[in-house]
Parts: C-alpha cells; structure tokens; sequence
C-alpha cells in the first residue's frame, strides 16, 4: 500500500507541474515527513489553484486518470474549495484517494509560500511539503483526538526547529491558542509556550 | 488533560535529531507495510481462508473512507471558520 501511494504522489505531482500552482502535501505523510511517522492511505496536498483555472485543473487531472470521487467534483465550503479524487495505478487491485484543498485564505497562501522540497522515496522526484508549523496549524483546527495527539508529537520530534511566534501568532488568529497551549504543556512539560 | 496525548517525553520513542526527513519517510513505508500485513491477517482471520481477501480490503478501506470524507468535511468548514476569525 506504501509502494501505491508513493506512485499516486509521484503522478499527482507530475501531473500538477506543468500548471505552475504552489502545492505542498498535508495529512499523514507530511505528518511522516516531520518525524511522527504515523499509517495513512491517503495523499492530502494543498494546491493555490485559482478558481478561474479550476476547469484546466480538472481537465489536466481527468487526462492523467484521476476520476472526480462526485459530481460536481468541487465542493464549496465556506471559503474553502476542497477536490476530491480516485486513482487506480495500472496493474493495482485498489485505488488511492487524492485529496486536494484549494487554497483561498491568507494562512493558506502563506503554508504554501513556506512549504518545503520533500523527496518521494523510490519515486525519484522532489515534492513538497507543508512547514511544519503550518500542519501544526491545520491540525490544531482540525481538532480531533488523533490530530492533537498528532500535534503534541510534532511539537516534541521538531521543538528545536520550530518557528514559535509564527506558531503562535497565527494559532492566535485562528481561534486555536488555547488549544496549541494545553497540548504543549502536555508535549513538552516544564516549558512555557511562546508568546505572541 | 495532562497525559491523555502523549506518553511522558521518558517513556516515548525517541527520535534521532539526525534523523533526514528522507529517513522518515522510508521509515513510513516500513510502518505502512507493516500494518498492513496485521490488517490482511486480521481480515483473513474473519472472512476464512477461502474468502476473498482482496473484496474484503476492500470494504474495509470503503468504510474508512466513508469516516475520513466525513471529518474531511468538517475539518474544512473548521477552516472557513478559523479563516473568518483571523479576518480572511
């Protein structure tokens, strides 16, 4: 199943190049990518498509072999587009769901400004990948036990890296701060989180 | 809420500082097949050895889906919200 999603990144990658969008991958593997390895089946990937170059980007995708999982295959929410897709590799008994959220706020244009090269093992290309303040950042929204659970490991394995005011100031902004605080004391007892 | 997430940082596994970003990822790979390898054999486990086992990865990975798309949708309306708050 690794092997599956590895070629599925590797072809969505590929696939997005020649469109010019800023993407970086989000869920499970950047989670990965920032030392909390962790299982996932899925590729989640933040893309800065405009939505006037939303039918290009679906046509591009369709020709490459990436289905629309309904119908229309955009779904609004709020001010979030989110795109889903299946994709079944030639010669594999299963697909792989691509997940693809349109970026539309400023958070969400700056993650994509400060993403990251990722290497794709065995794929031999370069992808890229959410800071991870910014999954950080995500996850705190997401706010599921598996998310916070996934944040206090993120704060702990990149605590020396991790740009904290950013952190802060944004998870100040979002309505998250009292969150990321709890979780922090929890990951890293004995230390203050930073503050704005 | 103290100890709920996380094991205490003297019980958890540790992780290299030197640890690459590249190493990590090969380290996925490693914990993916691994799982996944429990999960047929848990799934071989409950339709038989005569039962199709690829049918029933399947299903497993329908429902799954199922839960993922639906706090899928919910993490994004948690974003529109969170968007709204810190003014766009």
């Amino acid at each position: 199943m690794a092997d599956l999603v590895m070629r599925v990144l590797a072809r969505l990658w590929i696939t997005l190049q020649p469109l010019g969008f800023p993407a970086a991958v989000m869920g499970g593997i950047a989670v990965s990518f920032w030392k909390h390895v962790r299982a996932t089946q899925d590729v989640d990937l933040l893309v800065g498509a405009p939505p006037e170059r939303e039918e290009e980007l679906l046509a591009v995708l369709a020709a490459a072999g990436f289905r629309a999982k309904r119908e229309p295959p955009v779904i609004e929410l709020g001010g979030f587009r989110l795109l889903q897709l299946l994709y079944e590799p030639e010669g594999s008994f299963m697909d792989v769901q691509v997940d693809l959220l349109l970026a539309s706020t400023e958070h969400a244009f700056q993650a994509l400004e400060r993403r990251l090269p990722a290497p794709v093992p065995s794929a031999g290309i370069e992808a890229a990948v959410l800071a991870c303040e910014d999954l950080i950042l995500f996850k705190l929204i997401a706010g599921r036990i598996l998310d916070r659970a996934d944040v206090g490991a993120l704060l702990r394995a990149n605590r020396a890296t991790l740009d904290g005011p950013y952190l802060v100031r944004w998870a100040g902004k979002q309505g998250t701060l009292a969150a990321l605080r709890e979780i922090w004391e929890e990951a890293l007892p004995g230390e203050s989180a930073p503050e704005p | 809420m103290a100890g709920e997430l996380l094991p205490p940082p003297d019980l958890a596994p540790t992780v290299s500082p030197d640890v690459t970003h590249e190493e990590c990822l090969e380290r996925w790979i490693e914990v993916m097949n691994l799982c996944e390898a429990f999960l047929l054999a848990g799934l071989r486990r409950e339709i038989g050895p005569d039962g199709d086992l690829q049918a029933a990865y399947r299903e497993w990975r329908r429902k799954r889906r199922e839960e993922k798309d639906a706090h899928t949708i919910e993490w994004v309306r948690a974003l529109s919200r969170a968007a709204e708050r810190s003014g766009g």
